[in-house]
Order: structure tokens, then C-alpha cells, then sequence
């Protein structure tokens, strides 16, 4: 067996035994609020047909997707800019380090005032969550553009415009998907809570119902399910993250750090 | 150039002068270009507002939430209800590090327990645990423990990962010249482990610490109760917009009080391991 192998069958270990550690300590648990994962499960596959995922899970992610697709344009556009200009990134720190300091559950009392419930305030949360991690880490991938390359590219008489797309760019690739993966946790977290407070469907408002009605079984299958969707996008921006960054000589450094 | 230029740009004194003077012009730009900016978005909301442009009721003057907020500072009401949630945030800091720097270290101490774990937390560590509030609305109800398990639940996991690498980054050598001088491992803990555990742990508390803190919020915004969280929607739910803008500008300065306290942290222990490092080599 390859080393890769039996790493990848180390790292299955825990998940697995935790599953049965849950599965047969709930079994024979007596506490109401966990009940046995066996029930869990088989509720999860009555309650999620296709008519309760268009009613329950549909929302949820178009306002996640659309949310977090004007945060990506929004957070590598300003990143960009603030990368290249040092005296607009200085200028407006003060606003950034604010934005990023507030925490945006701060902010969902005034997208409902503003927007009042629905789609676009969730969307709009959502953006404004998941904008600053993508920003800051594009501006700061860019400051740190390879200087020697960039010097090299200028004697070699390369035009600015080559300069930013075949080194600023893909030099800061890998600061801008650190940030596009910590961006996604806020993103899942931003509209759960914009769902729980403000929304009439979507998978915050279904665990907010299910408790209200103590209705346990139902609690645990929609806790399950917002699970699987944080670890479904997480799983696809590291895919994304590896397929971008395949190339990058200093990836798995940077990886490390990143987590950092 | 002239020469006096050149001479005094090839001088030691005249570059430290020249550094130090750039430097008192650059600390100057440095405050007031950014304070201009500042001023220059306030104006152009006080004026958008006040013309109309952005709806006023939904986007108050500038001003009117300055005084709203000046107003909600002497208050009592937003004093208690900070009170509750740093409470609560603090408490379940405090577990957060109890539980999660030990079992962090333990788990980095072997190759293997790391391989096991890191996968798995790092997966753990971006559900969101928001999610988990209606179970423990059911467990807790409302009121300050529901708010510190929501913490810990938070909070816990960048911090247990940042233990874990600091203890799985420990330098070999380190180790082995320890072992050779024959220092015991409880010592050996204190003078090799520990210290080097120590710049991870702290960004590993500034991570868990802001994050922690967005959570001590969010647990009275969503359910009710004492703190900062159920201010805000007492003020959204009486329509006073000016006071609710105030206390999320409040909110956000406690945000950046608290980041920048752990940055000042994580700067101190840093600056001594980087030290120690140029040492070293």
C-alpha cells in the first residue's frame, strides 16, 4: 500500500468512529433531545424528497451561490485594486479593518429593515459576509507579487497589462483561494442565520420551525443536512483550490500556512 | 544631484535624518489620508441621506446616529447588555482554551493521531455551527449558558488545530538536544514544547477569539435574551433606526477592541519566537 493510501485510511478512522461512537451512544441513550442516529437517518430519507429539497434546500443555496458570486467578483476586483495601490489600501484600512472586525450577524437587523425578508437581503448578507476574507486575501496575495519576476518582466519590456495577468495574477492565486475557503464557512454560517431570522423557507427557517414545534427528529435532520452542505462547498473550493493551484510550486507551503 | 545631495545620501547621519524625517511624513499620511476617507464617506451618507437619495428612514443622517449613539453610551441599557455578552464570550474562552489547547497538543504529539485528526477538524471547523442553536435552545433554553455553549462550540476548533500544528511543527533537533542533555520529559515539555507551541496557540486564540465573539452576539440577537445581540433588536423592534445603526457601529468597534487586544497578543509572542529564531541561526 502507498503512503498516500494509508494516510487517506488514517484520516477515515476518526470520521468513522465517531459515526458509530454517536450511532450505538444514541442507541442506547435515554436522553430526548439524542435520539438514536439509526431514527436520524431514517428520517432523513423520508423528509428530504425532491419536494422538500425545492422547498427547503433550493433556497438556501441559490441565495448562498448568488450571494457568494458578487462577494468573489466584489472581494478579487477591490483586492486587486488595494493589492496595487498601496495608498488606497492605506487610505481605506480603517473601513476594511471596521467591515472585518464587525460581526455580520450585527448587520442582519438592518438588511431586515432595509431589504426586509426575503431573497435579496439574504443575498446581500451573504455577499457582505463572505466580500472581506476574499478581499484581504487578494490584496495581500498581490502585495506579495514576486518582485524579482515583476523587475524581470519590466526589463524584458513587458506591457503592464501582461505583467498583472502573467505574474500579479497567478502569483496571488493561492492567498486569493485561502480566502475564497474561509470566505465559504462565513458564507454557509451568514445564511443560516439571514434564514433563521428573516425567511419564510430555506434550511434556517426549517430548523427554526422543527424547534419551535419540538419536533427533535425533524431538528437533527435539518442540523444534518446544513452539515452536508457546509462540508459539500468546503469539499468543492479544495477541489477547485487543488485543480487552480496544481501548479504551484509553493502551494503546499502556502497551504500550510494558510490554515495558519 | 548635486553634490551636497549626494554627500549627505552617503553620510550614515544624513540617511538616519533622512529616513526619520520620510518617516514623520509618512506617519502623518499615515493618519490623515485614511481620517479623510473616513470623513469623506460619512459626508457622502450624511448628504445622501439628508437630500433623499438613500431613503431616509431606512439610512438616518450621519449625525443622528452619532448622537443616538452618544446618547446610547451613557445609557445603561447598552452597558448590560455588553456586559452579558462578554460574560458569556469570556467564559467560553476560557473552556475553549482549557479544553482545546491540551487536547490540541496531545493530539499533534504523534505523527499518526495527527494524520487521523487533521482531516476530520479541519471539516468540523467549517460547519457552521449557528446551526446547531436550535439543539441547544432544547438542551440550555434561553440565556447565558445557551450562549457559552454556543461559544465553545464555535470557538473551540481553530484553536485546537492551531495547538495541534504548533505541537506537530515542535523542531526535532530540539527535542533530541533535550533528550541528549537528558532533560525529563516534564521539563522538557516546559522548556521545548510549550514555548514552541506558543505563536500557533496564539493565533490560534486570536482566530477563536474574534470568531468566538461574533457567536456571543449572534445567541441574544437569535433567541433573545441578555446582550449586545437582543439590544439591536430591541432598538429595530421600538423602529428607532438612528439608535439600531448606533449599536452596530458599537458592535463593530467592540469587534475591532477585542481583534485588535489578540493581534497585540499574538504580535508579543511572535515577535519572541521570530527573535529566537534569528538567534538560533
Amino acid at each position: 500500500m502507498s503512503a498516500k493510501a494509508i494516510r487517506m485510511l488514517l484520516g477515515l478512522v476518526v470520521p468513522v468512529a465517531l459515526l458509530a461512537a454517536w450511532w450505538f451512544a444514541s442507541a442506547s441513550g435515554t436522553s430526548p433531545y439524542f435520539p438514536p442516529l439509526s431514527d436520524i437517518l431514517h428520517s432523513f430519507t423520508e423528509v428530504w424528497t425532491t419536494d422538500r429539497m425545492a422547498t427547503d434546500l433550493l433556497p438556501t443555496l441559490v441565495a448562498l451561490i448568488a450571494g457568494f458570486a458578487v462577494a468573489a467578483f466584489v472581494g478579487i476586483g477591490v483586492g486587486l485594486a488595494f493589492g496595487l495601490s498601496g495608498r488606497l489600501r492605506r487610505d481605506f484600512r480603517p473601513v476594511t479593518e471596521f467591515m472585518r472586525a464587525t460581526p455580520v450577524v450585527a448587520l442582519v437587523p438592518i438588511g431586515l429593515i432595509v431589504l426586509g425578508p426575503g431573497k435579496p437581503m439574504e443575498i446581500a448578507l451573504v455577499a457582505i459576509a463572505a466580500t472581506w476574507p476574499i478581499l484581504v486575501g487578494t490584496a495581500d496575495g498581490v502585495r506579495a507579487a514576486d518582485q524579482v519576476a515583476l523587475d524581470t518582466a519590466r526589463v524584458y519590456g513587458l506591457s503592464a497589462r501582461r505583467r498583472l495577468f502573467s505574474i500579479v495574477i497567478p502569483g496571488a492565486m493561492p492567498q486569493v483561494m485561502a480566502g475564497l475557503r474561509i470566505a465559504t464557512a462565513a458564507a454557509v454560517g451568514t445564511v443560516i442565520v439571514a434564514n433563521m431570522l428573516g425567511s419564510t423557507s430555506g434550511l434556517g427557517y426549517m430548523v427554526v420551525t422543527a424547534q419551535q414545534s419540538f419536533n427533535i427528529l425533524e431538528t437533527w435532520v435539518a442540523l444534518l443536512m446544513i452539515g452536508l452542505v457546509g462540508c459539500a462547498l468546503t469539499a468543492l473550493v479544495v477541489i477547485v483550490e487543488r485543480q487552480v493551484l496544481g501548479w504551484h510550486r509553493q502551494w503546499r507551503a502556502l497551504d500550510h500556512s494558510s490554515a495558519s | 544631484m548635486t553634490a551636497t545631495q549626494l554627500s549627505s545620501r552617503t553620510t550614515v547621519l544624513g540617511r538616519v535624518a533622512e529616513g526619520r524625517a520620510g518617516r514623520t511624513a509618512n506617519g502623518v499620511l499615515r493618519w490623515v489620508e485614511p481620517t479623510l476617507a473616513v470623513v469623506a464617506l460619512a459626508l457622502v451618507w450624511e448628504l445622501a441621506s439628508r437630500t433623499g437619495i438613500l431613503p431616509r428612514e431606512d439610512f438616518p443622517p450621519v449625525t443622528h446616529i452619532a448622537s443616538a449613539w452618544f446618547h446610547d453610551i451613557v445609557g445603561p441599557e447598552l452597558w448590560a447588555g455588553i456586559a452579558a455578552s462578554m460574560t458569556a464570550w469570556a467564559i467560553g474562552m476560557a473552556i475553549v482554551v482549557v479544553v482545546g489547547v491540551p487536547l490540541g497538543m496531545l493530539l499533534g504529539t504523534s505523527k499518526i493521531s495527527y494524520q487521523m485528526s487533521y482531516l476530520t477538524l479541519e471539516f468540523i471547523r467549517t460547519l457552521p455551527a449557528i446551526a446547531a442553536l436550535p439543539l441547544l435552545l432544547f438542551i440550555y433554553g434561553i440565556g447565558q449558558e445557551l450562549t457559552v455553549a454556543l461559544v465553545v462550540l464555535a470557538a473551540l476548533w481553530p484553536l485546537l488545530i492551531q495547538s495541534m500544528y504548533g505541537m506537530h511543527d515542535v523542531d526535532p533537533i530540539a527535542v533530541s538536544t533535550a533528550r541528549v542533555y537528558g532533560v525529563g520529559r516534564t521539563r522538557r515539555f516546559f522548556l521545548v514544547d510549550l514555548p514552541s507551541c506558543m505563536p500557533y496557540i496564539a493565533t490560534g486564540l486570536r482566530i477563536s477569539g474574534t470568531f468566538g465573539l461574533i457567536f456571543a452576539i449572534a445567541a441574544s440577537l437569535l433567541v433573545g435574551g441578555e446582550g449586545l445581540g437582543a439590544a439591536m433588536t430591541n432598538a429595530a423592534m421600538v423602529g428607532d433606526r438612528a439608535l439600531l445603526y448606533a449599536r452596530v457601529l458599537t458592535t463593530g468597534l467592540l469587534g475591532l477592541a477585542v481583534t485588535f487586544a489578540l493581534v497585540l497578543l499574538e504580535r508579543r509572542t511572535l515577535r519572541w519566537h521570530s527573535s529566537q529564531r534569528t538567534v538560533n541561526q
